[in-house]
Protein backbone atom coordinates (compact mmCIF):
# COMPACT_ATOMS: atom_id res chain seq x y z
CA UNK A 1 0.00 0.00 0.00
CA UNK A 2 3.19 2.33 1.26
CA UNK A 3 4.57 1.58 -2.48
CA UNK A 4 1.29 2.06 -4.02
CA UNK A 5 0.97 5.37 -2.77
CA UNK A 6 4.84 6.48 -3.02
CA UNK A 7 4.24 5.20 -7.09
CA UNK A 8 1.21 7.61 -6.86
CA UNK A 9 2.81 10.54 -5.60
CA UNK A 10 5.98 9.72 -8.66
CA UNK A 11 3.50 9.83 -11.62
CA UNK A 12 1.65 12.56 -9.86
CA UNK A 13 5.40 14.50 -9.66
CA UNK A 14 6.37 13.37 -13.52
CA UNK A 15 2.87 14.40 -14.68
CA UNK A 16 2.97 17.63 -13.14
CA UNK A 17 6.21 18.56 -14.57
CA UNK A 18 5.64 17.44 -17.91
CA UNK A 19 2.58 19.24 -17.84
CA UNK A 20 5.06 22.93 -18.53
CA UNK A 21 7.00 23.56 -21.39
CA UNK A 22 10.59 24.83 -19.91
CA UNK A 23 12.87 27.69 -20.73
CA UNK A 24 16.33 26.75 -22.43
CA UNK A 25 17.65 29.60 -22.70
CA UNK A 26 17.04 33.59 -21.76
CA UNK A 27 18.31 36.06 -23.96
CA UNK A 28 18.00 39.75 -22.89
CA UNK A 29 18.31 43.05 -24.20
CA UNK A 30 16.74 45.92 -22.94
CA UNK A 31 16.06 48.79 -25.92
CA UNK A 32 16.83 52.62 -25.41
CA UNK A 33 14.15 54.06 -27.68
CA UNK A 34 16.23 56.66 -29.53
CA UNK A 35 16.58 57.88 -33.07
CA UNK A 36 19.00 54.33 -33.04
CA UNK A 37 15.46 51.97 -31.94
CA UNK A 38 13.57 53.39 -34.96
CA UNK A 39 11.70 55.82 -36.78
CA UNK A 40 8.42 57.65 -35.70
CA UNK A 41 5.98 54.58 -36.67
CA UNK A 42 3.93 56.03 -39.34
CA UNK A 43 0.64 54.31 -38.36
CA UNK A 44 0.72 55.65 -35.09
CA UNK A 45 1.66 58.61 -36.12
CA UNK A 46 -1.62 59.08 -38.03
CA UNK A 47 -3.42 58.43 -35.66
CA UNK A 48 -1.95 61.11 -32.73
CA UNK A 49 -2.03 63.44 -34.95
CA UNK A 50 -5.11 64.86 -35.23
CA UNK A 51 -4.98 64.89 -31.47
CA UNK A 52 -1.37 66.37 -31.17
CA UNK A 53 -2.66 69.18 -33.91
CA UNK A 54 -5.75 69.94 -31.68
CA UNK A 55 -3.50 71.10 -28.73
CA UNK A 56 -0.66 72.32 -30.58
CA UNK A 57 -1.99 76.02 -30.54
CA UNK A 58 -2.89 76.37 -27.27
CA UNK A 59 0.45 74.63 -25.96
CA UNK A 60 2.91 76.88 -28.33
CA UNK A 61 1.11 80.19 -26.63
CA UNK A 62 3.43 82.26 -24.44
CA UNK A 63 3.61 82.54 -21.13
CA UNK A 64 6.53 84.87 -20.19
CA UNK A 65 10.33 84.79 -20.64
CA UNK A 66 12.62 83.93 -17.94
CA UNK A 67 16.21 85.18 -17.28
CA UNK A 68 17.48 81.62 -16.00
CA UNK A 69 16.43 78.19 -15.97
CA UNK A 70 14.32 77.66 -13.46
CA UNK A 71 15.06 74.21 -11.57
CA UNK A 72 13.84 72.26 -8.14
CA UNK A 73 16.64 71.63 -6.15
CA UNK A 74 16.90 71.32 -2.03
CA UNK A 75 17.15 72.83 -0.14
CA UNK A 76 15.25 75.18 -1.90
CA UNK A 77 15.39 76.51 -5.38
CA UNK A 78 14.42 79.33 -7.59
CA UNK A 79 11.59 76.74 -8.75
CA UNK A 80 10.31 75.48 -5.56
CA UNK A 81 9.75 79.20 -4.08
CA UNK A 82 8.50 80.81 -7.19
CA UNK A 83 5.38 78.31 -7.05
CA UNK A 84 5.17 78.42 -3.48
CA UNK A 85 5.17 82.05 -3.85
CA UNK A 86 2.67 82.12 -6.62
CA UNK A 87 0.19 79.64 -4.14
CA UNK A 88 0.39 82.11 -1.06
CA UNK A 89 -0.15 85.24 -3.16
CA UNK A 90 -3.05 84.24 -5.33
CA UNK A 91 -4.67 82.70 -1.84
CA UNK A 92 -4.15 85.74 -0.21
CA UNK A 93 -6.05 87.43 -3.30
CA UNK A 94 -8.38 85.05 -3.35
CA UNK A 95 -9.79 85.42 0.70
CA UNK A 96 -9.74 89.33 -0.14
CA UNK A 97 -11.97 88.95 -3.27
CA UNK A 98 -14.46 86.68 -1.50
CA UNK A 99 -14.27 88.94 2.00
CA UNK A 100 -13.35 85.81 3.97
CA UNK A 101 -11.39 87.86 6.63
CA UNK A 102 -8.29 85.08 6.48
CA UNK A 103 -4.65 85.89 6.22
CA UNK A 104 -3.30 83.35 4.74
CA UNK A 105 0.23 82.56 6.78
CA UNK A 106 2.56 79.83 4.57
CA UNK A 107 2.54 77.87 1.65
CA UNK A 108 3.74 74.42 1.58
CA UNK A 109 4.26 72.32 -2.48
CA UNK A 110 5.21 68.91 -2.22
CA UNK A 111 8.44 68.66 -4.61
CA UNK A 112 7.83 65.54 -6.49
CA UNK A 113 4.90 67.18 -7.29
CA UNK A 114 6.77 69.76 -9.82
CA UNK A 115 7.12 67.53 -12.50
CA UNK A 116 9.59 69.22 -14.94
CA UNK A 117 12.28 72.03 -14.49
CA UNK A 118 11.46 75.57 -16.73
CA UNK A 119 13.83 76.64 -19.35
CA UNK A 120 15.91 79.53 -19.71
CA UNK A 121 13.93 81.72 -22.19
CA UNK A 122 10.50 81.58 -23.66
CA UNK A 123 8.15 79.81 -21.10
CA UNK A 124 5.31 78.57 -23.01
CA UNK A 125 2.30 76.92 -21.67
CA UNK A 126 3.60 73.51 -22.73
CA UNK A 127 5.83 73.90 -20.51
CA UNK A 128 3.69 74.66 -17.71
CA UNK A 129 1.65 71.76 -18.51
CA UNK A 130 5.10 69.69 -17.98
CA UNK A 131 5.39 71.61 -14.75
CA UNK A 132 2.18 70.86 -13.15
CA UNK A 133 0.40 68.18 -15.53
CA UNK A 134 -2.08 67.11 -12.35
CA UNK A 135 -5.29 68.96 -12.09
CA UNK A 136 -4.93 69.78 -8.67
CA UNK A 137 -6.64 72.80 -6.79
CA UNK A 138 -5.81 75.22 -4.33
CA UNK A 139 -7.05 74.51 -0.89
CA UNK A 140 -6.26 76.49 2.31
CA UNK A 141 -6.04 73.95 5.34
CA UNK A 142 -6.37 75.93 9.01
CA UNK A 143 -3.92 73.80 11.32
CA UNK A 144 -2.40 74.00 14.68
CA UNK A 145 1.20 75.21 15.60
CA UNK A 146 2.08 71.70 17.02
CA UNK A 147 0.99 70.76 12.91
CA UNK A 148 3.01 73.26 11.67
CA UNK A 149 6.07 72.32 13.36
CA UNK A 150 5.72 68.21 12.47
CA UNK A 151 5.01 69.61 8.62
CA UNK A 152 8.63 71.43 9.68
CA UNK A 153 10.27 68.32 11.02
CA UNK A 154 8.73 66.20 7.81
CA UNK A 155 10.59 69.12 5.36
CA UNK A 156 13.87 68.75 7.03
CA UNK A 157 13.61 65.00 7.14
CA UNK A 158 13.32 65.47 3.19
CA UNK A 159 16.28 67.96 3.15
CA UNK A 160 13.51 70.82 2.06
CA UNK A 161 11.00 71.32 0.09
CA UNK A 162 8.88 74.08 -1.71
CA UNK A 163 7.50 77.04 1.33
CA UNK A 164 6.57 80.41 1.32
CA UNK A 165 5.85 82.77 4.47
CA UNK A 166 8.41 81.04 6.57
CA UNK A 167 12.26 80.85 7.51
CA UNK A 168 13.39 77.16 8.33
CA UNK A 169 17.11 75.94 9.28
CA UNK A 170 17.83 72.53 9.09
CA UNK A 171 20.56 70.30 10.66
CA UNK A 172 21.90 66.93 10.33
CA UNK A 173 18.01 66.51 9.05
CA UNK A 174 16.35 68.57 11.68
CA UNK A 175 14.62 71.79 12.33
CA UNK A 176 16.94 73.88 13.96
CA UNK A 177 15.01 76.96 13.35
CA UNK A 178 11.77 78.05 12.30
CA UNK A 179 10.47 81.36 11.72
CA UNK A 180 6.67 82.56 9.90
CA UNK A 181 5.92 86.39 9.96
CA UNK A 182 9.16 87.11 11.73
CA UNK A 183 7.84 85.09 15.11
CA UNK A 184 8.70 81.34 16.57
CA UNK A 185 5.81 79.15 16.17
CA UNK A 186 3.85 78.75 18.83
CA UNK A 187 1.65 75.20 19.53
CA UNK A 188 -1.57 76.48 20.52
CA UNK A 189 -1.80 79.20 17.97
CA UNK A 190 -3.75 78.40 14.29
CA UNK A 191 -2.43 79.59 10.91
CA UNK A 192 -3.68 79.21 7.72
CA UNK A 193 -2.04 77.25 5.10
CA UNK A 194 -1.76 77.13 1.30
CA UNK A 195 -1.64 73.79 -0.37
CA UNK A 196 -3.10 71.54 -2.69
CA UNK A 197 -5.63 69.18 -2.64
CA UNK A 198 -3.69 66.12 -2.70
CA UNK A 199 -1.74 67.30 0.10
CA UNK A 200 -4.91 68.64 2.24
CA UNK A 201 -5.80 65.35 1.99
CA UNK A 202 -2.81 63.30 3.07
CA UNK A 203 -1.31 62.74 0.22
CA UNK A 204 3.02 61.85 0.05
CA UNK A 205 2.58 61.02 3.96
CA UNK A 206 1.77 64.62 4.96
CA UNK A 207 -0.58 62.61 7.22
CA UNK A 208 -0.46 65.53 9.90
CA UNK A 209 -2.64 67.58 7.40
CA UNK A 210 -5.57 65.39 7.72
CA UNK A 211 -7.59 66.45 10.24
CA UNK A 212 -7.71 70.60 9.69
CA UNK A 213 -9.52 72.73 11.98
CA UNK A 214 -11.00 74.21 8.74
CA UNK A 215 -10.49 73.73 5.01
CA UNK A 216 -11.40 75.80 2.33
CA UNK A 217 -11.46 74.54 -1.55
CA UNK A 218 -11.03 77.37 -3.91
CA UNK A 219 -11.45 75.38 -6.51
CA UNK A 220 -8.36 77.21 -8.23
CA UNK A 221 -6.49 74.88 -10.57
CA UNK A 222 -2.96 75.10 -9.98
CA UNK A 223 -1.51 75.17 -13.11
CA UNK A 224 -4.11 78.06 -14.31
CA UNK A 225 -3.01 79.76 -11.81
CA UNK A 226 0.59 79.96 -12.53
CA UNK A 227 -0.21 80.46 -16.13
CA UNK A 228 -2.07 83.73 -15.38
CA UNK A 229 0.09 84.49 -12.73
CA UNK A 230 3.60 84.50 -15.10
CA UNK A 231 2.00 85.71 -18.01
CA UNK A 232 0.79 88.89 -15.95
CA UNK A 233 3.70 89.56 -14.35
CA UNK A 234 5.56 89.40 -17.96
CA UNK A 235 3.57 91.80 -19.19
CA UNK A 236 3.55 94.09 -16.14
CA UNK A 237 7.26 93.32 -15.56
CA UNK A 238 8.51 92.10 -18.34
CA UNK A 239 11.12 89.35 -18.04
CA UNK A 240 10.85 86.80 -14.95
CA UNK A 241 13.85 86.63 -13.10
CA UNK A 242 13.58 84.68 -9.83
CA UNK A 243 16.62 84.80 -6.94
CA UNK A 244 16.76 82.49 -3.93
CA UNK A 245 16.54 83.79 -1.01
CA UNK A 246 17.49 81.29 2.01
CA UNK A 247 14.15 80.68 3.04
CA UNK A 248 15.24 77.04 3.79
CA UNK A 249 18.89 76.96 4.83
CA UNK A 250 21.45 74.04 6.09
CA UNK A 251 22.72 75.45 9.17
CA UNK A 252 26.21 73.75 10.23
CA UNK B 1 22.38 52.30 -29.53
CA UNK B 2 23.58 53.98 -26.76
CA UNK B 3 22.79 54.33 -23.01
CA UNK B 4 22.36 50.99 -21.28
CA UNK B 5 21.50 48.38 -24.25
CA UNK B 6 23.58 45.27 -23.83
CA UNK B 7 24.45 42.75 -26.33
CA UNK B 8 22.79 39.44 -27.19
CA UNK B 9 23.79 36.91 -24.74
CA UNK B 10 23.30 33.59 -25.12
CA UNK B 11 23.11 31.20 -21.87
CA UNK B 12 22.18 27.47 -21.44
CA UNK B 13 20.26 26.84 -18.41
CA UNK B 14 21.89 24.13 -16.12
CA UNK B 15 19.99 24.35 -13.42
CA UNK B 16 17.37 21.39 -12.62
CA UNK B 17 13.60 21.53 -10.93
CA UNK B 18 13.13 18.55 -8.71
CA UNK B 19 16.26 16.99 -8.70
CA UNK B 20 15.47 16.81 -12.80
CA UNK B 21 18.58 14.15 -13.11
CA UNK B 22 16.63 11.89 -11.68
CA UNK B 23 13.66 12.04 -14.47
CA UNK B 24 14.80 10.36 -17.72
CA UNK B 25 13.45 11.23 -21.21
CA UNK B 26 11.47 8.13 -21.48
CA UNK B 27 9.05 8.92 -18.89
CA UNK B 28 7.80 12.07 -20.56
CA UNK B 29 5.16 11.19 -22.97
CA UNK B 30 6.55 12.23 -26.54
CA UNK B 31 3.46 13.64 -28.00
CA UNK B 32 3.33 16.53 -25.69
CA UNK B 33 6.15 17.46 -27.31
CA UNK B 34 6.38 18.70 -30.99
CA UNK B 35 9.76 17.03 -31.94
CA UNK B 36 13.13 18.61 -32.69
CA UNK B 37 11.27 22.22 -32.10
CA UNK B 38 12.20 25.13 -29.67
CA UNK B 39 9.85 28.22 -29.68
CA UNK B 40 10.80 31.44 -28.70
CA UNK B 41 8.61 33.88 -26.71
CA UNK B 42 10.18 37.31 -27.48
CA UNK B 43 8.72 40.01 -24.33
CA UNK B 44 8.89 43.42 -24.79
CA UNK B 45 7.51 45.51 -22.25
CA UNK B 46 7.05 49.12 -20.84
CA UNK B 47 6.23 50.79 -17.67
CA UNK B 48 5.63 54.64 -16.52
CA UNK B 49 4.90 55.73 -20.16
CA UNK B 50 2.92 59.10 -18.34
CA UNK B 51 1.37 59.58 -21.94
CA UNK B 52 4.29 60.56 -23.36
CA UNK B 53 3.34 59.67 -26.81
CA UNK B 54 5.75 61.69 -28.64
CA UNK B 55 9.53 61.82 -28.63
CA UNK B 56 11.24 64.90 -25.45
CA UNK B 57 11.52 67.96 -27.10
CA UNK B 58 14.46 68.67 -29.09
CA UNK B 59 15.18 71.30 -26.27
CA UNK B 60 14.46 68.85 -23.16
CA UNK B 61 17.74 68.98 -20.84
CA UNK B 62 17.57 65.63 -20.45
CA UNK B 63 16.00 63.56 -22.81
CA UNK B 64 16.13 65.79 -25.87
CA UNK B 65 14.47 64.03 -29.00
CA UNK B 66 14.11 60.82 -27.05
CA UNK B 67 11.25 58.33 -26.12
CA UNK B 68 8.03 58.24 -26.95
CA UNK B 69 5.27 56.14 -28.06
CA UNK B 70 5.64 56.74 -31.65
CA UNK B 71 9.00 55.95 -31.79
CA UNK B 72 8.48 52.76 -29.32
CA UNK B 73 5.95 51.44 -31.58
CA UNK B 74 8.22 50.90 -34.76
CA UNK B 75 10.47 49.06 -32.52
CA UNK B 76 7.43 46.93 -31.52
CA UNK B 77 6.45 46.91 -35.18
CA UNK B 78 10.03 45.49 -36.17
CA UNK B 79 10.39 42.86 -33.67
CA UNK B 80 6.94 41.71 -34.18
CA UNK B 81 8.02 40.71 -37.66
CA UNK B 82 10.88 39.42 -36.33
CA UNK B 83 9.31 37.00 -33.94
CA UNK B 84 5.15 36.90 -33.96
CA UNK B 85 5.42 35.14 -29.95
CA UNK B 86 5.95 38.33 -28.71
CA UNK B 87 4.38 39.45 -25.92
CA UNK B 88 3.42 43.19 -25.01
CA UNK B 89 3.16 44.44 -21.76
CA UNK B 90 2.69 47.39 -19.73
CA UNK B 91 3.26 47.87 -15.53
CA UNK B 92 1.07 51.24 -14.97
CA UNK B 93 0.99 54.58 -14.77
CA UNK B 94 0.14 55.01 -18.01
CA UNK B 95 -1.68 57.99 -17.32
CA UNK B 96 -0.81 61.51 -16.59
CA UNK B 97 2.27 63.52 -17.76
CA UNK B 98 1.49 65.65 -20.70
CA UNK B 99 -1.36 67.98 -22.12
CA UNK B 100 -2.82 64.79 -23.60
CA UNK B 101 -3.68 63.61 -21.00
CA UNK B 102 -5.01 66.97 -19.35
CA UNK B 103 -7.55 67.11 -22.91
CA UNK B 104 -7.82 63.38 -23.90
CA UNK B 105 -7.70 61.93 -20.25
CA UNK B 106 -6.99 58.38 -20.45
CA UNK B 107 -8.33 57.86 -23.60
CA UNK B 108 -6.23 58.47 -26.37
CA UNK B 109 -3.48 56.44 -24.18
CA UNK B 110 -5.33 53.30 -24.01
CA UNK B 111 -6.41 53.54 -27.75
CA UNK B 112 -2.92 54.07 -29.15
CA UNK B 113 -2.06 51.32 -26.87
CA UNK B 114 -4.60 48.95 -28.25
CA UNK B 115 -3.57 49.85 -31.75
CA UNK B 116 0.20 49.08 -30.52
CA UNK B 117 -1.24 45.59 -29.58
CA UNK B 118 -0.76 45.73 -26.02
CA UNK B 119 -1.59 42.18 -24.47
CA UNK B 120 -2.21 42.96 -20.94
CA UNK B 121 -1.26 46.25 -18.45
CA UNK B 122 -1.74 46.94 -14.73
CA UNK B 123 -2.91 49.80 -12.85
CA UNK B 124 -0.51 52.22 -11.19
CA UNK B 125 -1.15 54.69 -8.98
CA UNK B 126 -1.44 57.88 -11.57
CA UNK B 127 -4.30 55.59 -13.13
CA UNK B 128 -6.46 57.03 -10.29
CA UNK B 129 -5.64 60.81 -10.60
CA UNK B 130 -8.57 62.19 -12.14
CA UNK B 131 -10.69 59.03 -9.61
CA UNK B 132 -12.36 56.09 -10.73
CA UNK B 133 -14.84 57.39 -13.42
CA UNK B 134 -11.61 58.27 -15.79
CA UNK B 135 -10.65 54.94 -15.30
CA UNK B 136 -13.96 53.78 -16.45
CA UNK B 137 -13.92 56.10 -19.66
CA UNK B 138 -10.80 54.74 -20.48
CA UNK B 139 -11.23 51.38 -20.29
CA UNK B 140 -14.05 51.07 -23.33
CA UNK B 141 -10.85 51.73 -25.17
CA UNK B 142 -8.71 48.93 -24.19
CA UNK B 143 -8.86 45.87 -26.48
CA UNK B 144 -6.63 44.38 -24.16
CA UNK B 145 -7.20 42.83 -20.48
CA UNK B 146 -5.93 45.34 -17.29
CA UNK B 147 -4.73 43.04 -15.06
CA UNK B 148 -4.58 43.76 -11.18
CA UNK B 149 -4.58 41.20 -8.19
CA UNK B 150 -4.21 42.98 -5.41
CA UNK B 151 -6.65 46.11 -5.83
CA UNK B 152 -10.40 45.23 -5.15
CA UNK B 153 -12.53 46.63 -7.03
CA UNK B 154 -15.58 44.79 -6.60
CA UNK B 155 -17.53 48.19 -4.33
CA UNK B 156 -16.55 49.90 -7.16
CA UNK B 157 -17.55 51.06 -11.06
CA UNK B 158 -14.66 49.55 -12.14
CA UNK B 159 -16.10 45.82 -10.95
CA UNK B 160 -15.88 42.98 -13.48
CA UNK B 161 -13.45 45.07 -15.47
CA UNK B 162 -10.23 44.66 -13.73
CA UNK B 163 -9.60 40.70 -13.87
CA UNK B 164 -7.62 39.16 -10.86
CA UNK B 165 -5.48 37.40 -13.37
CA UNK B 166 -4.65 36.11 -17.29
CA UNK B 167 -3.84 33.73 -19.41
CA UNK B 168 -3.48 33.82 -22.76
CA UNK B 169 -1.11 31.72 -25.23
CA UNK B 170 1.45 32.44 -27.84
CA UNK B 171 2.83 29.60 -30.26
CA UNK B 172 2.06 27.33 -28.19
CA UNK B 173 3.26 28.57 -24.82
CA UNK B 174 0.84 29.26 -22.19
CA UNK B 175 1.48 32.19 -20.10
CA UNK B 176 -0.21 33.33 -16.73
CA UNK B 177 -0.11 37.03 -15.66
CA UNK B 178 -1.13 38.34 -12.46
CA UNK B 179 -0.90 42.09 -11.28
CA UNK B 180 -0.09 43.77 -7.88
CA UNK B 181 -0.32 47.20 -6.97
CA UNK B 182 1.06 50.17 -4.79
CA UNK B 183 -0.20 50.72 -1.41
CA UNK B 184 -3.04 53.94 -2.23
CA UNK B 185 -3.68 55.39 1.23
CA UNK B 186 -0.95 58.31 1.27
CA UNK B 187 -0.13 58.13 -2.34
CA UNK B 188 -3.07 58.60 -3.94
CA UNK B 189 -5.95 60.91 -2.67
CA UNK B 190 -9.25 58.67 -1.27
CA UNK B 191 -11.89 60.25 -2.91
CA UNK B 192 -9.82 58.83 -6.40
CA UNK B 193 -10.39 55.20 -5.18
CA UNK B 194 -12.62 55.38 -3.28
CA UNK B 195 -14.15 51.78 -2.54
CA UNK B 196 -11.04 50.08 -3.82
CA UNK B 197 -9.57 47.48 -1.53
CA UNK B 198 -5.46 47.40 -1.14
CA UNK B 199 -4.38 44.03 -0.18
CA UNK B 200 -1.22 43.20 1.17
CA UNK B 201 0.78 42.15 -2.22
CA UNK B 202 2.50 39.25 -1.13
CA UNK B 203 -0.17 36.62 -0.05
CA UNK B 204 -1.69 37.49 -3.39
CA UNK B 205 1.25 36.83 -5.05
CA UNK B 206 1.86 33.60 -3.64
CA UNK B 207 -1.93 32.86 -4.23
CA UNK B 208 -1.73 33.92 -7.89
CA UNK B 209 1.38 32.29 -9.00
CA UNK B 210 0.19 29.20 -7.63
CA UNK B 211 -3.37 29.34 -9.12
CA UNK B 212 -1.16 30.21 -12.43
CA UNK B 213 1.72 27.41 -12.30
CA UNK B 214 -0.07 24.38 -10.47
CA UNK B 215 -3.93 24.65 -11.54
CA UNK B 216 -3.99 26.10 -15.22
CA UNK B 217 -0.46 24.82 -15.77
CA UNK B 218 1.00 28.01 -17.38
CA UNK B 219 4.58 27.64 -19.00
CA UNK B 220 5.56 30.77 -17.95
CA UNK B 221 4.25 33.13 -15.33
CA UNK B 222 4.89 36.84 -15.18
CA UNK B 223 3.83 39.25 -12.58
CA UNK B 224 3.11 43.07 -13.60
CA UNK B 225 4.50 45.11 -10.97
CA UNK B 226 3.61 48.65 -9.96
CA UNK B 227 5.36 47.85 -6.66
CA UNK B 228 8.22 49.89 -7.39
CA UNK B 229 11.82 48.33 -7.48
CA UNK B 230 13.45 48.47 -4.29
CA UNK B 231 13.42 50.73 -0.84
CA UNK B 232 15.78 51.70 1.36
CA UNK B 233 12.80 51.40 4.19
CA UNK B 234 11.06 48.41 4.83
CA UNK B 235 8.47 48.57 1.91
CA UNK B 236 6.95 45.92 -0.22
CA UNK B 237 9.01 45.95 -3.74
CA UNK B 238 9.81 44.07 -6.42
CA UNK B 239 13.50 43.01 -5.17
CA UNK B 240 11.36 41.85 -1.47
CA UNK B 241 8.72 40.30 -3.01
CA UNK B 242 10.82 38.16 -5.16
CA UNK B 243 12.71 36.31 -3.16
CA UNK B 244 9.50 34.84 -1.37
CA UNK B 245 7.56 33.52 -4.27
CA UNK B 246 7.95 30.08 -6.32
CA UNK B 247 6.64 30.13 -9.46
CA UNK B 248 6.71 33.43 -10.76
CA UNK B 249 9.54 33.92 -13.64
CA UNK B 250 9.55 37.08 -14.49
CA UNK B 251 8.71 40.59 -12.35
CA UNK B 252 7.96 43.52 -15.07
CA UNK B 253 7.87 46.47 -12.84
CA UNK B 254 7.38 50.01 -12.54
CA UNK B 255 6.81 53.25 -10.27
CA UNK B 256 10.39 54.11 -9.44
CA UNK B 257 11.10 55.05 -12.88
CA UNK B 258 13.81 52.44 -12.77
CA UNK B 259 16.47 52.31 -16.01
CA UNK B 260 18.14 48.70 -15.88
CA UNK B 261 20.73 47.57 -18.48
CA UNK B 262 19.68 44.08 -18.08
CA UNK B 263 17.29 42.09 -15.44
CA UNK B 264 17.85 41.77 -12.06
CA UNK B 265 18.54 38.09 -10.85
CA UNK B 266 17.11 36.90 -7.93
CA UNK B 267 16.71 33.84 -6.03
CA UNK B 268 13.38 32.84 -5.41
CA UNK B 269 12.23 30.75 -1.82
CA UNK B 270 12.80 27.91 -3.78
CA UNK B 271 16.40 28.28 -4.59
CA UNK B 272 15.38 28.84 -8.58
CA UNK B 273 15.99 32.02 -10.57
CA UNK B 274 13.60 34.95 -11.12
CA UNK B 275 13.90 37.72 -13.60
CA UNK B 276 13.24 41.73 -12.36
CA UNK B 277 13.40 44.73 -14.94
CA UNK B 278 11.66 47.71 -15.74
CA UNK B 279 12.57 49.84 -18.33
CA UNK B 280 12.49 53.85 -16.97
CA UNK B 281 9.77 55.75 -17.90
CA UNK B 282 8.07 57.75 -20.94
CA UNK B 283 8.93 55.35 -22.99
CA UNK B 284 12.53 56.03 -22.87
CA UNK B 285 13.05 52.46 -22.69
CA UNK B 286 12.01 48.90 -23.27
CA UNK B 287 12.75 46.06 -21.76
CA UNK B 288 13.53 42.80 -23.98
CA UNK B 289 13.49 39.30 -22.85
CA UNK B 290 13.77 36.18 -25.05
CA UNK B 291 12.59 33.19 -23.48
CA UNK B 292 13.03 30.12 -25.72
CA UNK B 293 11.35 26.97 -25.06
CA UNK B 294 12.39 23.64 -25.15
CA UNK B 295 9.66 21.46 -26.50
CA UNK B 296 11.64 18.38 -27.65
CA UNK B 297 11.96 16.89 -24.54
CA UNK B 298 15.67 15.86 -24.99
CA UNK B 299 17.03 17.31 -22.17
CA UNK B 300 16.34 16.95 -18.40
CA UNK B 301 13.77 18.98 -17.07
CA UNK B 302 14.67 22.53 -16.75
CA UNK B 303 13.33 25.38 -14.50
CA UNK B 304 11.84 28.46 -16.11
CA UNK B 305 14.79 30.48 -15.19
CA UNK B 306 17.94 31.45 -16.45
CA UNK B 307 22.01 31.49 -15.32
CA UNK B 308 24.58 33.85 -16.28
CA UNK B 309 22.44 36.74 -17.54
Amino acid sequence: MRRLFFSFVVILLLFSCNRHLFVREVNTQNISIDSNAGQLDSLLESWVKPYRDSIEHDMNTLVAISATPLVKDKPESKLTNLVSDILLSTATSYCLEQNLNIQPDIAYVNYGGLRASIPQGEITVQHVFELMPFENEIVLIKISGETFILMADKIAIRGGEGVAGMKLGIRNGKVSSLITGGKAIEQKTLYWLVTNDYIANGGDQMNMFSNPAERINTGLKIRDVLIQNLSNRYKRDGIIDIKEDGRIFNEQ
Amino acid sequence: MEGFSMSNRRTFIKQSVLGGSALTLGLFPNELFASGELVKLTVLHTNDMHCHIDPFSDSHAEFAGRGGMVRLASLIAKNRSENPNLLLLDAGDMFQGTPYFNYFKGDLMLKLMSQMGYDAGTIGNHEFDNGLPDILSALRFAKFPMVSSNYDFSDTILSDLVEPYHILEKGGIKIGIYGLGIELNGLVGELNYGKTQYLDPLPIALKMERLLKKDHNCDLVICLSHLGFSYEHNKISDQSLAPQTRHTDLIVGGHTHTFLEKPLVLKNADGRQILINQAGWAALAAGKIEFIFDRTGRRKTFAAVVNNL
